[in-house]
C-alpha cells in the first residue's frame, strides 16, 4: 500500500533541511494535536523555533532557496519560498514554560524519513487553555477526549511504523481539566 | 464457491471482532472519564490505528477543504 504523506517534496525538503541543520523547532497547535490523533481539521502547520535569529536557521533556508521574512505591518511573520506554504511561524506560545523546557518535553514523530519534536497534546490542551479566542474554546473538549483516549491504550497499540513516536516525556495518562 | 462464501464469512467476524474491540475501548475509556463524548473517543481511537502521517493528512485535507466552502 501506497504511503501517504501529508507533504509535498518541497516541503519535505524544507523541513529536511532545518534538521540537518540543527535548528530546534517544535510542531505545535492543531496539526501537532492531529499527528498524536486527535480528531481535529486544521489548514497550516505551526512551527514554534527556538531562536529565529540564529544564523543555522537562515543557512537552512537559503540551501532550499526560502527566507524568514520577519512581521510588518499587518503581515505575520512568515517562511517565504519553495516548499514554506503550509508552515506558520510562532513567536510564543501562551501558558507554556520556555522553548528549551517543553522541547525537552516533546514527543518524536516520525514522518517519513524525518523525526520531528512535537508537543504533547497535554501540553497543546494548556497553551489552548491560555490562549482563550473562541476557536481555542471550541476545540478544548475535543482535544481533553482525545487525551482520555490515549490514555487507556499501551504504547505499543497506537500505530507505528518502527518507533515512529518516541516520547521524551512522561506518559500522557492525566487530564489537564 | 464454497471456499469464497466461507473466507467471506471468516472476513465477517474478524471484522465484527474488530469492531467489539473498539466498542469494548470506547466503553472502557468513557467509564473512566464521563465526561468525555463517546464519538470523540472513538474517532480518536480509529486515528491511532493508522500512522502519524496519515493523520496528518487527513487532517489537512479536510480543513483545507473546508476552507474552500468558506470562501
Amino acid at each position: 500500500m501506497a504511503v501517504v504523506l501529508p507533504f509535498s517534496e518541497p516541503e519535505l525538503r524544507l523541513l529536511g533541511a532545518l534538521l540537518r541543520n540543527k535548528v530546534r523547532f517544535l510542531v505545535v497547535g492543531l496539526s501537532a494535536a492531529a499527528l498524536q490523533g486527535a480528531p481535529v481539521v486544521t489548514q497550516d502547520i505551526d512551527l514554534w523555533f527556538e531562536d529565529l535569529s540564529d544564523p543555522k536557521l537562515a543557512a537552512a533556508l537559503r540551501k532550499i532557496g526560502a527566507a524568514y521574512v520577519p512581521p510588518f505591518n499587518l503581515n505575520p511573520p512568515m517562511l517565504a519560498g519553495p516548499g514554506t506554504q503550509p508552515f506558520d511561524v510562532v513567536l510564543r506560545m501562551d501558558g507554556l514554560d520556555d522553548f528549551r523546557t517543553e522541547y525537552r518535553r516533546a514527543i518524536e514523530v516520525r514522518i517519513g524519513k524525518l523525526r520531528l519534536k512535537v508537543l504533547p497534546l497535554s501540553r497543546i490542551i494548556t497553551s489552548k487553555q491560555a490562549a482563550n479566542r473562541p476557536k481555542d474554546r471550541l476545540v478544548i473538549p475535543l482535544l481533553r477526549d482525545a487525551l482520555a483516549a490515549q490514555s487507556i491504550l499501551p504504547k505499543h497499540r497506537t500505530k507505528q511504523r518502527k518507533s515512529t513516536m518516541r516520547s521524551g516525556a512522561p506518559v500522557q495518562n492525566s487530564r489537564a481539566r | 464457491m464454497k471456499r469464497n462464501a466461507k473466507s467471506s464469512g471468516n472476513r465477517r467476524a474478524a471484522l465484527m471482532r474488530w469492531a467489539q474491540r473498539l466498542d469494548g475501548e470506547v466503553r472502557a475509556v468513557v467509564q473512566r472519564h464521563p465526561e468525555a463524548d463517546a464519538d470523540n473517543v472513538r474517532l480518536t481511537l480509529l486515528a491511532l490505528q493508522v500512522t502519524p502521517e496519515e493523520r496528518l493528512a487527513r487532517s489537512l485535507r479536510r480543513g483545507r477543504g473546508f476552507a474552500v466552502f468558506r470562501t
